[in-house]
């Protein structure tokens, strides 16, 4: 399984391949979600889910998920973020997301996420 | 340290109320326990004999055998289970009767995610289908878990466990709005804990004080296996006075039912292994 990750923040990218580490899973890793967007344009059908921090420079996470629906990426999006109000994930969600990890988060919950968002594209 | 002949007094002791089995095997999680109500009470080892074998003090036994249960739970615990359950048994028994009510028991329900798993399910279905009507019971040994239920209240990281963001926000408001994470809650709204009945319970007592009313579908999940042979059978014997003719009941996905075939058979449902009754197997007007 191939993953986008999308977030600002180096120790958060340092995180993300100590989860899955020992996983079959490859990551790429972008800094904002201009990058994010460019690395899927690059290569349509490469990302089995796209995780997105939502404040990021240059594009911030859902500008590039309205950026990516817009464009029509079929890769499930997972909203990545410290942002808890349930406004945030009402609007996330209505734009595309399929679900919403609210930070701090462990391994057994993202994975769950990451479970749930390929189970339904299987359906 | 604890040693192992006072941990046997308690495992005794917590297996005669409530029928959870302590070995040697699993008495480190016994003296964690105790430990962890010797700090809350302020009180030492001695003390805690005194308190209990010879005072034999309701709080503080209450408290001990509260804390003897394992209330390991999370949302749609063995998600594909609640899946399988939900298309394969729940939506054929709206379709199948029509203007019925369904019946649910979820009998070890702890913190309440189970029950309230059930009902994000069936209120889901019922924007589709308004006439799918149902009720939940859910009940609990422990008072400090049901109150916990009662409540719905929950940690972030507790409703991220299983639960889908749409289920989160459909079903759920945010109550602490303070910066850090750690401290924020989440509480089920009004509308979906109004569709659940708490009850306490203690599946050992000889007499369950129960509503007259058959269940379509009850769930005694994770439950047996910590109880003997003897209060398994029992308790097992007992459920099925309180199953509907063609209800179903369901256990952990490391539990089975092998030694009461005059009872129950055993059903393949998708992912869902379920019992139901032997045709004639239960004596009608007879619920305990």
């Amino acid at each position: 399984m191939r993953i986008l990750i999308a977030d600002d923040s180096k120790s958060v990218h340092a995180f993300m391949k100590a989860l899955f580490q020992g996983t079959d899973h490859q990551l790429d890793h972008a800094m904002n979600g201009l990058e994010a967007f460019n690395l899927w344009d690059q290569n349509k059908a490469a990302y089995d889910a796209i995780l997105l921090d939502w404040e990021m420079p240059v594009l911030d996470g859902y500008g590039s998920l309205d950026k990516l629906m817009t464009a029509g990426c079929q890769s499930p999006i997972l909203m990545v973020t410290s942002k808890n109000d349930p406004s945030y994930i009402i609007k996330a969600l209505d734009r595309g997301a399929q679900e919403y990890v609210m930070k701090p988060f462990d391994k057994e919950i993202l994975f769950e996420k990451l479970a749930m968002v390929l189970s339904r594209k299987v359906a | 340290m604890i040693s192992k002949e006072t941990l046997k007094i308690f495992a005794d002791m917590i297996f005669k109320e409530t029928g959870i089995v302590y070995k040697d095997s699993n008495f480190y999680q016994l003296e964690t326990r105790l430990d962890h109500i010797m700090q809350q009470n302020q009180v030492n080892l001695d003390q805690l004999l005194q308190a209990t074998v010879v005072d034999h003090q309701p709080n503080i036994l209450n408290q001990i055998f509260d804390q003897a249960t394992n209330n390991e739970t999370s949302f749609f615990r063995d998600a594909k289970v609640f899946q399988s359950m939900f298309s394969q048994i729940m939506k054929p028994f709206f379709e199948h009767n029509p203007g019925r009510s369904l019946n649910i028991w979820s009998v070890a329900s702890s913190t309440g995610q189970e029950p309230y798993s059930l009902a994000m399910d069936l209120e889901n279905y019922r924007v589709i289908n308004r006439d799918a009507n149902y009720r939940i019971m859910a009940t609990d040994y422990s008072q400090r878990v049901l109150k916990k239920a009662q409540e719905g209240i929950y940690t972030q990281v507790e409703v991220q466990r299983g639960l889908s963001s749409i289920n989160l926000v459909r079903y759920f408001e945010k109550i602490d709005a303070r910066e850090n994470a750690a401290d924020i809650r989440w509480k089920v709204k009004a509308s979906l804990r109004a569709q659940i009945e708490f009850r306490h319970m203690n599946l050992l007592s000889p007499q369950w004080n129960l509503p007259r009313q058959l269940f379509d579908v009850i769930l005694c999940r994770n439950v047996l296996i910590y109880q003997d042979q003897s209060n398994r059978k029992e308790i097992l014997r007992k459920l099925s006075q309180h199953l509907s003719d063609e209800g179903c009941l369901l256990l952990g996905c490391a539990e089975a039912i092998t030694n009461l075939p005059e009872i129950y058979v055993v059903q393949q449902v998708g992912e869902a292994t379920v019992y139901r009754l032997v045709k004639n197997a239960k004596p009608k007007n007879n619920v305990a």
